[in-house]
């Protein structure tokens, strides 16, 4: 169940979580380097380029935004919050009822679900925990 | 969270079932496909499940323009450095703020372009998701009003296959240990 919980957990190790990865992946890259041409044929209209800026002694932010170490780890970490976010609401859930049932099925001591804010599968874990109260009852009888 | 489910018939074939839930009641027609649950086939549809399959849809939509975000403000932002650089003639700052308002408009509908390009893959891809969804909800319903559903079938390439290897495997453990 801790496994689950795990914030990074969704996007390593679900193979749909994975495919999520890659397509926005690909999506913001792609964005990225029309943003970049665009800042570039701007730039080159004002006869001016990066390294006009990088040189000048410009604004510390500036140099710091116009780094091209800084838009890439950028460019990485908004991918990855981006696939993170999806795969946690959309995979999360899904992961987490089956780690719930496993342990129900290896008998540890399991605890009703609980339906976290924004799910979808509220319903479902409705079903579920009323058949866990109802075959625990025919457990103990 | 453990609620009453009472069958009722209707007046028709269809019979509802009502769940009444923590002082709240709910209530979920269940068509007859609940009683011939094993000999519907598992055949694909576009939406089964739409209220779901629109939240699915909104996550990926949601997601992208989360992505998109900060690489699109931090450029807009560079770009807006750069217009007020004391270093530029007049006429490169009108070209640059120029530039900065086109740049806008293109990030604002290339993210609103790919969200709803997102939005649309994400639904489609959440057939994959509702249907067996669905398959469970029912089942798990027949198990409730203790109609004998039988072995839970999800394909191997649906998402939900682990729930229903473990909900199939735990049942039938449950059934041995007590028949009746």
């Amino acid at each position: 169940m801790s496994k689950s919980r795990l914030f990074l957990h969704p996007v390593l190790t679900n193979p749909r979580s994975r495919s999520i990865l890659i397509s926005f992946s690909v999506t913001v890259i792609g964005v990225c380097f029309v943003l970049w041409i665009k800042m570039m044929g701007i730039l080159n209209e004002a006869g001016l380029s990066f390294d006009h800026f990088r040189t000048l002694t410009a604004v510390p932010l500036l140099k710091v935004l116009i780094s091209p170490y800084v838009v890439l780890c950028l460019g990485l970490f908004s991918i990855f919050i981006a696939a993170a976010t999806t795969a946690i609401s959309v995979v999360g859930p899904v992961k987490r009822l089956e780690q719930w049932l496993m342990d129900w099925d290896m008998g540890y001591s399991v605890q009703p679900l609980k339906s976290r804010t924004g799910d979808t599968y509220d319903n479902l874990i409705r079903l579920i925990n009323d058949l866990y109260e109802v075959k625990k009852k025919t457990h103990r009888k | 969270m453990t609620g009453n489910i009472n069958p009722k018939q209707n007046q028709g074939s269809s019979p509802i079932l009502t769940m009444d839930r923590a002082g709240h009641s709910e209530s979920l027609l269940v068509n007859t496909a609940l009683s011939s649950y094993n000999k519907t086939p598992m055949r694909r549809k576009l939406v089964s499940n739409l209220q779901f399959q629109m939240a699915f849809g909104l996550a990926m939509a949601r997601g992208v323009i989360v992505g998109l975000l900060l690489p699109g403000l931090s450029a807009i932002l560079a770009l807006y450095l750069m217009s007020q650089h004391s270093d530029l003639l007049p006429e490169q700052k009108t070209i640059l703020i120029n530039g900065l308002n086109n740049l806008v408009v293109t990030f604002v509908w290339i993210s609103l372009l790919l969200g709803l390009v997102n939005g649309v893959f994400g639904f489609l891809i959440s057939q994959r998701f509702a249907g067996p969804l669905t398959r469970i909800e029912t089942w798990s319903m027949q198990h409730l009003m203790k109609k004998n559903p039988g072995t839970l079938k999800i394909r191997d390439k649906d998402e939900f296959s682990g729930v229903a290897k473990a909900l199939n495997r735990i049942v039938s453990k449950v059934n041995e240990e007590d028949p009746s």
